[in-house]
């Protein structure tokens, strides 16, 4: 288990004392997290790293999850497809079904926080036990990991009447947000610079995972991590190295996974396969989900990243890019542009012929390549780091307690 | 003999929580139009936030707003005269809101609306910081002591005494400065600090300078 004291060397040990100090403003208070699952998915894994750090650092955070079944997971699921603006049928049956599941819930869960933190639409409903008494004074938080700015408006709608019971309700970005009637605070997620994922690794490390699936390190590397999925566009990124490839010789990496319940995955891995043909220098990765230190490698091996998004929704995986230092060309979509300011911390792109373009300029210039991923490297130390994400959150939380905009603790 | 200040300088650091306000822009007009109706802190937000969210690098937009005229609008000769309002010729935000509205208006009035839609994911989306004031536990009498946690303290509490005093203070000091001038009784390397342009150097450079500056003295 990682101490906070662990990240001083990264983040400083000035970050750390601030973060200790905050988290002492908190002393006596429970924070209880809730969410539909213990793991699986982005916001386990966040949780996973972040209570244990709270608790160091001496807030009294738990963490709880919700009952559901089958049925209710594949309305919530649908429910998390349509806010993404995906055409889905739900149907006043399932809404009912949600709404009965909520009901179970609150009589099944003991909300014994003080702040109560509720994550993504599946526990949305508990905030009706806001009303009774005995728990009146507590403060009720809503994190929405997704985003919403396209979102299916009867599904908000549903939504949006438990919403504007809380008291705060966090987002990722500005672009996610909708008009709400309760103040809404900007939190960025963040990586965790000590994980499999991100830590510094040997060159040995890194040769032997090239060398596994016969990459040539001598020899430029576009590296593309994502699931095999159109709205990453997989098959854009082929054709920007196909452009690129005129001129500058290069190898390209699409490293990702394709989970065999997922139909469309396969069809796109396949698509994928199709288009790449016979060529030798293009290696396409169908990884299995625990292969971070392979992942890692891969970017740290890299000469140039692309994120070629059609939609995104953070995009952590620039962040990922930046973080080791490498030159990112990426979408200018959903999260994308808080992390990359245009041509100081990477590059933004809008288009295939536009991707192509920018990575030719970064293979043909190693000090420029180099200038931006300093920059990026920079950017992600001083904004998308874990320890940023843990004094966002004692923030907030301590905000709970005030009414005013200036705060003095 | 090394000078022993009768009151310490107590470091405090100030931390942010952005909020967001609902309210955007897609073009020029409704940029001013949301600066017009926007409060303090949302003005404050937008002129500084940048400062410390890129403290390593000096931007050549050196605020949200002349950034998002000169990279998204695409009016990079309005972006330039936005980027060079200097804050620190103004006593408060207010008065630097007004100097704002005054070029935009005047730039609208001239272009006859003739400037860029934008998409809505590159809207303009004002917001607010809410403010954390902490104390940092670390307090100098010597100026020896001073450098020694300066070194050592974070950007944001050098970002508290050196940005927020000016508006904090209504008079254009910083709490650097006075502590040095009135309890160190050292005026000269108080006006050194106090003439440094903040705006054009990043804040890790900033400190740097001020530690520079006091190390002759020590």
């Amino acid at each position: 288990m990682r101490s906070i004291k662990d990240y001083a060397d990264i983040a400083g040990i000035e970050t750390i004392e601030e973060i200790e100090k905050l988290g002492s403003y908190l002393n006596g208070k429970i924070i209880q997290n809730i969410n539909s699952t213990p793991v699986g998915g982005g916001v386990a894994e966040i949780l996973s790293r972040m209570v244990p750090l709270l608790k160091e650092v001496g807030v009294d955070a738990r963490w709880d999850f919700i009952k559901g079944g089958e049925k209710f997971f594949e309305i919530t699921k649908k429910i998390h497809n349509s806010l993404h603006g995906v055409e889905e049928n739900i149907s006043d049956d399932d809404f009912k079904h949600f709404l009965d599941i909520t009901e179970e819930n609150l009589n099944e869960i003991n909300l014994i926080g003080d702040i109560i933190f509720i994550h993504d639409p599946q526990p949305i409903g508990l905030i009706k036990i806001k009303d009774k008494d005995g728990f009146k004074e507590k403060k009720f938080i809503w994190r929405c990991h997704i985003d919403l700015s396209s979102a299916n408006t009867k599904t908000f709608n549903f939504l949006k009447k438990f919403i504007e019971k809380y008291d705060y309700s966090v987002f990722s970005s500005p672009l996610f947000a909708k008009k709400i009637k309760i103040p809404q605070i900007l939190i960025s997620p963040s990586i965790d610079p000590l994980s499999d994922k991100n830590k510094d690794l040997s060159a040995e490390t890194i040769n032997e995972v090239l060398s596994r699936f016969k990459i040539d390190p001598e020899r430029n590397i576009i590296t593309q991590v994502s699931r095999f999925d159109r709205l990453k566009d997989p098959l854009g990124v082929i054709d920007v190295y196909r452009l690129v490839k005129k001129y500058v010789d290069c190898q390209l990496v699409l490293a990702g996974g394709a989970a065999s319940d997922d139909p469309e995955a396969t069809e796109v891995y396949n698509e994928v396969i199709e288009k790449a043909g016979a060529d030798k220098d293009i290696f396409i990765l169908n990884l299995p989900p625990v292969s971070n230190i392979e992942i890692n490698a891969l970017q740290r091996a890299s000469t140039v990243i692309l994120q070629k998004s059609i939609k995104e929704g953070f995009g952590l995986t620039v962040s990922e890019g930046l973080w080791k230092s490498k030159p990112v060309i990426a979408s200018a979509v959903g999260g994308i542009p808080l992390q990359i300011t245009h041509k100081y911390s990477g590059l933004l792109s809008r288009t295939i012929e536009g991707t192509a373009l920018y990575a030719k300029q970064i293979l043909q210039n190693p000090e420029y390549a180099k200038h931006l991923g300093e920059n990026g490297h920079n950017h992600v130390k001083h904004n998308f780091l874990i320890t940023r994400h843990i004094r966002d959150y004692i923030l907030l939380f301590l905000k709970t307690g005030f009414r005013e905009d200036t705060v003095y603790l | 003999m090394e000078t022993r200040a009768k009151y310490p300088f107590k470091f405090y650091t100030r931390l942010t929580l952005p909020q967001l306000t609902g309210i955007y822009a897609l073009n020029l007009k409704e940029l001013l139009d949301g600066i017009k109706k926007a409060d303090d802190s949302i003005i404050y937000y937008h002129t500084h936030h940048y400062l410390i969210q890129h403290h390593y690098i000096v931007p050549d937009a050196p605020n949200d707003f002349a950034y998002w005229i000169i990279y998204t609008l695409g009016e990079k000769l309005l972006g330039e005269e936005i980027s060079g309002i200097d804050m620190f010729n103004y006593n408060s935000v207010a008065d630097y809101k007004q100097e704002l509205i005054k070029r935009l208006s005047v730039f609208i009035s001239k272009k006859n609306s003739m400037t860029r839609k934008v998409e809505a994911n590159e809207r303009f989306n004002f917001m607010k910081a809410v403010t954390f004031v902490m104390s940092t536990g670390k307090e100098a009498y010597t100026l020896k002591e001073f450098n020694d946690i300066l070194k050592n303290i974070s950007i944001f509490s050098v970002y508290y005494h050196f940005f927020e005093s000016h508006f904090r203070l209504s008079f254009g000091l910083n709490d650097f400065s006075v502590w040095i001038k009135n309890e160190l009784k050292l005026p000269d390397l108080a006006l050194k600090i106090q003439s440094l342009d903040p705006y054009s150097f990043t804040m890790d450079s900033l400190k740097g300078q001020i530690i520079k500056y006091a190390e002759k003295y020590i």
